[in-house]
């Protein structure tokens, strides 16, 4: 009787072992290379707009395309950080700033922060919270720039 | 039934192997993906820190000296910690600038053409007169101290170097001269550039034991980054330069991480481009190829700018 219970268990575990295990181990890299796509589109914008001081809507649509490529569903904020700069009352100033809405002509100075949310978590999290109960947030990173 | 008991324990380890692995796998990730992320940053903060200083009004820029240039180094500390804190999502609230200023940054180096700046950890007023505790007590900031000069000992005389090469401060016995050329021991523009390099690298070292020698918990260890080595050949200083280390970083990872980065200028001559009419065409070649027989009518800074203007370029005098 024992010996019927050791074969279910082991056909369970060979299951796992040869569906799951590989998935898992596939669906993890795959996590991998989308982050670093990502986190290499929004590098490529940057410099885009450090370098030019624009945002055409070709360029926000191309980057946004760009973004959701490579497989995992994501929600981008351009951030434009306008500088000013005012006079502190001591004879000096103070530099602060101001976050805007109008994104398409950036000034010298102003910063870029680019957010990029993942809208649910990829299969590899999803896996790994099923079979390995370890829980990851979903991805949520920025990166910034300030335009020359 | 012992074969099939044997066989289930191989299973059940090989379950035990890959639960450990993955999760490893994953924290390995999110390390390796926030260095990556880590570098970018500062990389970012570094580039926006050079170029403030080089937007600053007043760069005492002139011809005698190449490379020249002397700018306010608080400009690109304070940019680099903007900078810093957008990529990271941080607010510009001096509470994140204090935050990120005492604990990630240990050192914070601008090298100009004659000295450079380092800023570290200082202690800029004690809770109690007596008796001091640096330790715990007190205002602490990351504050410059004042210039240094790239200080270079050869045969009992000490000299300043600077990123030029044209000349070096020499001081011997109370005497100070201006020494024209490079400094004995160093050879060449590269050693010379090496050399200040080095003299940056070991203050760092330096400052960072000194600031730690009362820290109980400090374990004598930290980062060199490679780049910052002459070791391997290749020189990160090149002209006037923001020198910016991170460490123990834990804004998204467990572990601290750590980052160093170096924002580099490079002050050229322009190569200008005269413009001319020869044979009844309108051509333009390099000031410096244009033969003394021909007038030039118009200078300009790039050839672009040449062709923008209805010049063409001048095969014979620009090969």
């Amino acid at each position: 009787m024992s010996d019927f219970f050791n074969r279910i268990i082991g056909l369970f575990l060979v299951f796992i072992l040869l569906v799951i295990a590989p998935l898992i181990i596939q669906s993890l890299s795959r996590d991998l290379t989308i982050k670093r796509s990502i986190l290499n589109e929004m590098t490529n914008f940057i410099d885009k707009v450090t370098d030019t001081g624009h945002i055409s809507e070709l360029d926000k649509t191309d980057f946004y395309v760009g973004c959701s490529s490579y497989g995992a569903v994501v929600d981008i904020k351009i951030k434009r950080y306008m500088r000013i700069v005012n006079p502190d009352g001591n004879g000096s100033t103070y530099c602060t700033y101001v976050l805007t809405d109008k994104i398409t002509d950036w000034d010298q100075g102003d910063i870029i922060e680019v957010d990029v949310q993942a809208i649910d978590h990829t299969t590899a999290q999803k896996l790994a919270v099923y079979f390995n109960k370890v829980s990851t947030p979903k991805l949520d990173f920025q990166l910034a720039g300030m335009i020359r | 039934m012992k074969k099939t008991g044997i066989a289930l324990l191989v299973s059940l380890y090989y379950l035990g192997g890959l639960i450990v692995f993955s999760s490893n796998y994953i924290q390995k990730d999110i390390q390796e993906f926030e260095q990556l992320k880590l570098s970018f940053a500062v990389d970012y903060a570094s580039d926006a820190a050079i170029c403030e200083l080089l937007n600053s009004k007043d760069l005492s820029m002139d011809y005698s000296e190449t490379n020249y240039l002397s700018a306010d180094p608080n400009l690109a500390l304070e940019t680099f910690i903007d900078v810093f804190s957008a990529n990271y999502g941080l607010n510009f609230d001096e509470t994140n600038e204090d935050h990120i200023k005492m604990n990630f940054i240990p050192a914070f180096v601008v090298a100009m053409y004659d000295g450079y700046y380092i800023a570290t950890p200082t202690l800029i007023s004690n809770a109690n007169n007596y008796p001091e505790n640096e330790l715990s007590d007190g205002d602490w900031d990351l504050k410059f101290g004042p210039k240094l000069p790239y200080k270079y000992e050869y045969n009992g005389s000490t000299y300043a170097l600077n990123m030029g090469g044209e000349y070096a401060l020499k001081l011997n016995n109370n005497m100070l001269s201006k020494h024209k050329g490079l400094p004995p021991g160093i050879s060449s523009t590269e050693d010379n550039l090496g050399e200040i390099s080095r003299i940056i690298s070991s203050n760092i070292s330096y400052t960072i034991n000194k600031l730690n020698e009362t820290n109980t918990r400090w374990a004598n260890t930290f980062y060199i980054p490679r780049d910052l080595t002459t070791y391997t050949g290749v020189n990160c200083i090149e002209g006037p330069s923001v020198l910016a280390l991170v460490q123990n970083v834990d804004l998204a990872t467990s572990r601290p991480i750590s980052a160093f980065s170096v924002a580099g200028s490079k002050i050229q001559k322009a190569r200008m481009v005269a413009a001319y009419t020869r044979d009844g065409i309108k051509y333009y070649c390099y000031a410096d190829k244009l033969p003394s027989s021909i007038n030039a009518e118009n200078l300009y800074p790039t050839i672009k700018e040449a062709a923008r203007a209805g010049y063409y370029c001048d095969i014979k005098y620009m090969e």
